[in-house]
């Protein structure tokens, strides 16, 4: 099964800076190394939130579980965190291994991610 | 590596007079095969190791693409140069050619000399591809046997010193794999297991596993709490990774006076409990976190007695996530379920029947991820040890 890979810059005003990846298929062995590349230069700026849509996102390996770890921790390192929204079930499962970290953020929909990115922007624009 | 006088080339051409030139500036420098349609030249090749194809495309019966089409997917041929020779010289034939296999296109008329130089280039490139080839056939051969005896293969004596039957299965899906087992005597006469799986195949995740295994192992012979030595070992694990690789793994401490047995997990498939009377469930419920992401981290432990004659199944996802020939997977309901007919078996009965169950299940479709088990069992008190 290949993976399609759609990258868009949020326009939003609640998660300026945010760039989406919308992940459909397979991220796997054969896959994880094409989205590692188009990754690579988002992770390069100053970009600090990457959000995940995982709705059509039918199977996950664990090399594609490195790819979001790597991520992870590249954004981690700025204040940012990696974000993923509508994780089928089958995904939730992999995903246990790694949805603990500092730096991973699991939402249910784009909504309950917008609400918290909000509350941390006011977190951080209150404390400056 | 092979003179290139000792290559064979293979001819194909349905004029005769085509062949003849060919024959005659070739011979001298190559041994030769004729074939004067596709059929023959299939027949050929599938009896006698051709080192090179000279190809016609327009030719009564199967056409050139077609041979070549056919000749890539024969294993004696995969990946043998195959050059066209034709008077066709479309740029569209000549991708035509390509797409079906091809390695070059000479259009007719040849100049002889370019045929000539052309093949030896192509014999040469295959002859450095072929020594690269075997060189990391042996390389993997040596790692492979290294590899294994990381994995014990005799348990008699820790079964002995702690009254337990022990059985491993490690089938690699490649030559070396990311899928470790240990059984080894920790602090205060107590057993330590270990199983676990590294994130990706091949060297990259064999490289991982053997710096897992073996800093476990120093971990575990000092370290009494298993949740303790997960948390040092992902510690030392995450300091020095640049490559961002983890590992899954499911360590625990055995106390083989009172039976006590101490389980953690990062992030690896629950183990299964295996009770006489008693439907197969897992052994722990938590998940935790894979080894290698971030230091100082903390894992679940949790507390079983094993009675005697009970067994704990450890494995790695190759055995749950093996998938048959229409991309079924083997599943945890149909591991549990399939458990349950070895609830008063040996160790070894548990783990090969495992194997069986999953062997059985896939039906022969490839194998993709390593595969491992191991089986921890109280000795029941009727049977006496030797």
């Amino acid at each position: 099964m290949p993976l399609e890979i759609k990258i868009k810059q949020s326009l939003d005003a609640a998660n300026r800076g945010a760039v989406t990846v919308e992940l459909a298929g397979s991220l796997d062995t054969a896959t994880a190394p094409e989205l590692e590349r188009q990754l690579a230069p988002i992770l390069d700026t100053a970009v600090t939130d990457l959000i995940f849509d995982l709705a059509d996102l039918k199977f996950l390996s664990s090399a594609g579980l490195r790819v979001f770890a790597t991520a992870r921790k590249r954004l981690k390192e700025r204040g940012g965190q990696a974000s993923f929204i509508h994780m089928q079930p089958q995904i939730h499962e992999v995903f246990e291994i790694i949805k603990a970290l500092p730096g991973i953020g699991v939402f249910k929909s784009l909504a309950e991610m917008d609400d918290y990115l909000t509350a941390r922007q006011r977190r951080h624009t209150e404390g400056s | 590596m092979r003179q290139l006088s000792d290559c064979r080339l293979l001819l194909v051409d349905d004029a005769k007079a085509n062949l003849d030139i060919l024959v005659e500036g070739l011979k001298s420098d190559h041994k030769l095969s004729l074939a004067l349609n596709g059929e023959m030249a299939l027949q050929i090749a599938a009896r006698t190791p051709i080192d090179l194809v000279l190809l016609d495309i327009v030719m009564p019966g199967l056409d050139g693409y077609e041979v070549c089409r056919r000749l890539r997917q024969m294993p004696e041929t995969a990946d043998v140069p195959i050059v066209f020779l034709s008077s066709l010289e479309d740029v569209a034939n000549k991708s035509r050619g390509f797409e079906a296999g091809a390695n070059d296109y000479v259009t007719k008329p040849f100049n002889l000399l370019e045929v000539k130089a052309r093949v030896r280039a192509l014999l040469k490139a295959k002859a450095y591809s072929d020594v690269i080839k075997e060189q990391l056939a042996a390389d993997l051969r040596v790692a492979r046997e290294i590899q294994m005896g990381m994995i014990p293969q005799d348990f008699s004596a820790v079964e002995q010193r702690f009254s337990v039957e022990l059985a491993g299965v490690l089938e690699p899906a490649r030559e070396v794999g990311g899928d470790l087992y240990s059984a080894f005597a920790g602090v205060a006469g107590r057993l330590v297991l270990l199983i676990g799986d590294v994130s990706g195949k091949g060297i990259p995740a064999s490289l991982f596993m053997v710096r897992a295994s073996s800093l476990a192992r120093l971990l575990g012979r000092d370290i009494a709490e298993p949740e303790r030595i997960l948390a040092r070992l992902n510690d030392e694990l995450s300091a020095d990774n640049p490559s961002g690789m983890f590992v899954t793994m499911l360590c625990a401490v055995y106390d083989p006076v009172s039976g006590h047995i101490a389980i953690a997990n990062a992030g690896h498939n629950r183990p299964v409990l295996l009770r006489q009377g008693a439907a197969a469930c897992w052994a722990v419920e938590s998940l935790g976190t894979a080894l290698g992401f971030e230091p100082e981290l903390s894992f679940e432990r949790t507390d079983l007695i094993l009675q005697p004659g009970d067994s704990l199944v450890l494995y790695t996802d190759g055995v749950n996530e093996a998938f048959n020939a229409a991309v079924e997977c083997y599943g945890n309901d149909r591991l549990l379920h399939d458990l349950n007919e070895h609830s008063s078996d040996a160790a070894h009965a548990v783990a090969d029947g495992l194997l069986h169950h999953v062997r059985t299940f896939v039906d022969g479709a490839p194998q993709s991820d390593d595969i491992a088990i191991l089986t921890l069992r109280r000795v029941s008190q009727t049977q006496s040890m030797p």
